[in-house]
């Protein structure tokens, strides 16, 4: 990450990265706090989490009016399971409230709100640390940011790490494929569900590998994996292990639990099966 | 009518003799009547396949060693006309 050891870190980020930044500190698991002092959490349209543990000393959420992610997410998602990793608005109590602020003219749709920051004139009263009146003007370079992920996407499209399953990869189908890896001495042993992964392979030769059945396959990249699995309050890593192709296990608690067997779920995407197995 | 268990087919991958895992907790009432050379059908969201069950001594675990000849296409949601193997 570039960053030494023992440096003062201001973790900032934009909905599901704002939801990561909430985590970093709080989870001991991670090792972050091990490593970095962190000096401030804030957050651009993110749901509220872990602000229990988080201190408000050092958080600042910002939240567009009407941002759907912000004023609903929680509701929603301690309706479908999410009851460890969010805190509902009614008892998060007005101190953890967001700071809201305008998003600008032309954003009346509720994706455009959840989009609008960069433009929001309102932040420009403050600082890098989300504070005001601020000496520095807080201000998100959005044409860079879109730039570096345009250039990114077209210059690494067949080399990223990507992370491919047979079929659709539902939070059902990933609780039930969790287990015990055989052939992995316990203990230490191996919890988790099989993937086919290695950095440099196409989707297509992760495919082969594989030898899948279904008609479909799920992709997602070893960073969203991990990502989410963050978001979602657990660690979660993709190491190497006995089996066909290219193998390996995510890692995950035993049974999943299925806030993060939704939340991993999320990341992965379906497309029809270039390299479909039909043999004996 | 022969038992039918919802497993995750990607963890053929970690065995040597490709048998599908079946997870005890997905369906712990229909584990209990499982015993080896029971032919039960395995299916996921896609597809289904007979298989013959076998247990795992070394691992204690339920394994399903699908008869391949055997698997169908199950019919996409909103879609009728299953597609054959």
């Amino acid at each position: 990450m570039g960053v030494p050891p023992g440096a003062n870190v201001i973790l900032a980020g934009h909905s599901l990265g704002g939801m990561v930044a909430q985590n970093l500190p709080v989870l001991p698991e991670l090792g972050y706090n091990q490593r970095w002092k962190t000096v401030r959490v804030i957050t651009f349209g993110s749901p509220i989490m872990n602000q229990l543990r988080l201190p408000d000393s050092i958080t600042r959420r910002f939240a567009v009016w009407g941002d759907p992610v912000v004023t609903q997410a929680s509701y929603w998602a301690a309706k479908i399971g999410f009851k460890s990793m969010f805190f509902p608005p009614d008892i998060s109590g007005w101190s953890r409230k967001p700071i809201w602020i305008d998003g600008g003219p032309g954003f009346l749709d509720p994706i455009g709100l959840h989009l609008a920051y960069p433009n929001s004139f309102d932040l420009k009263g403050y600082d890098a640390l989300g504070d005001q009146p601020g000496s520095q003007v807080l201000q998100l370079d959005a044409a860079h940011e879109r730039q570096w992920a345009t250039d990114f996407s077209q210059s690494t499209a067949n080399e990223r790490p990507w992370v491919v399953r047979g079929g659709v990869a539902t939070s059902k189908q990933l609780q039930a494929g969790t287990a015990k890896h055989r052939g992995v001495p316990d203990p230490p042993g191996l919890y988790g569900f099989s993937v086919q992964y290695q950095p440099g392979k196409t989707i297509q030769e992760l495919a082969a590998a594989g030898k899948f059945r279904n008609p479909q396959i799920s992709v997602t990249t070893d960073a969203a994996l991990v990502a989410a699995g963050v978001a979602a309050g657990y660690a979660v890593s993709i190491v190497k292990s006995p089996g066909a192709g290219y193998h390996h296990t995510v890692q995950v608690p035993l049974p999943l639990p299925l806030d993060l067997a939704v939340a991993l779920s999320a990341v992965f995407t379906q497309e029809e099966n270039p390299a479909r197995f039909l043999g004996p | 009518m022969a038992v039918r268990l919802y497993v995750d087919f990607n963890t053929m991958a970690m065995d040597p003799k490709a048998r599908v895992s079946i997870n005890p907790h997905m369906q712990p009432v229909l584990t209990q009547e499982l015993h080896p050379g029971l032919v039960v059908t395995l299916y996921d969201e896609e597809m289904e396949v007979e298989a013959v069950v076998e247990f795992d001594e070394h691992d204690h675990t339920w394994l399903g060693q699908p008869n391949w000849s055997m698997r169908r296409d199950l019919p996409l949601p909103g879609n009728n006309d299953a597609r054959s193997a």
